[in-house]
């Protein structure tokens, strides 16, 4: 593991050694596509929404400060 | 002029830089929501996260992806929350209040409301599994990057994560359904309530 996505802040999430996970029992191809689907919808619909103003001002004073530095 | 002048080192971000981070947003915004079951929260985690990649932009590199990048953020600012927080159930009023003060028309088209929930009900470390490499597109192996554990493990969470999800939604093995009803079966987890 090269660690190229540890960014800022990164340290310990829960369960992160490598312990003997239980696999469960195989779920079918056919659920595992319905599952993603409804997975998928869920959050496209999410993504699709436009970001709140609190975001676009944060983005837009960080821009105006990149400008000024 | 040296780096640490009270000011975290911040060299100055490419266009490039800040055109893909900004591009990544919306995406980020699905996961954040996705994962504490609050706009509200996800909102808070995004503008921590987006502090955070800007000030410390040095450390992405460059070619690599940076959903990934600031998936690993948003995930790690989301965790120190949750321990400070005593591992409570994660606050999901927010969703509903959110709902509510969503326009009529951005509303209709997400009755999250049942989906939402069942993710609520896995264990977070197999809902984010299931988030990034499910729904934001990463790779298996840099889930495990991410998540500090082997590839196996991943596929693992991965699998248990749908299992459940699928017993959560009422979602039946297409055997004694047919094929049909697969997928009328996930409509109507998703659309009932």
């Amino acid at each position: 593991m090269s660690g190229a996505f540890r960014g800022p802040g990164a340290g310990s999430t829960p369960a992160e050694n490598d312990e003997e996970e239980e696999v469960g029992a195989e779920v079918s191809p056919l659920v595992v596509d319905a599952v993603g689907r409804a997975l998928q919808r869920h959050f496209q619909a999410i993504a699709e929404m436009p970001l709140p103003d609190r975001l676009l001002v944060l983005l837009a004073e960080l821009e105006a400060r990149e400008r000024t530095s | 002029m040296t780096d640490d002048g009270g000011a975290p080192k911040r060299p100055a971000q490419t266009k490039e830089f800040r055109e893909s981070l900004i591009r990544e947003m919306k995406d980020l915004r699905a996961f954040a929501v996705s994962l504490s079951g609050s706009f509200h929260q996800a909102d808070d985690l995004l503008q921590e996260t987006l502090l955070k990649a800007w000030s410390n932009s040095g450390s992405f590199i460059p070619g690599t992806n940076m959903r990934a990048w600031l998936v690993t953020i948003l995930r790690n600012t989301y965790y120190s929350q949750y321990r400070k927080r005593g591992r409570e159930v994660p606050d999901t009023d927010g969703i509903y209040s959110s709902r509510l003060a969503t326009p009529p028309n951005q509303e209709s088209s997400v009755d999250m409301s049942d989906f939402q929930n069942a993710l609520l009900k896995l264990a977070p470390e197999h809902r984010d599994v299931l988030l990034m490499v499910g729904a934001s597109g990463l790779s298996y192996e840099e889930a495990a990057e991410i998540c500090g554990v082997a590839v196996g493990t991943i596929k693992s969470r991965l699998n248990r994560a749908r299992g459940r999800l699928a017993d959560l939604l009422g979602i039946k093995d297409a055997s004694d359904l047919g094929i049909g009803s697969v997928s009328e079966a996930v409509v109507r987890a998703h659309s009932s309530g």
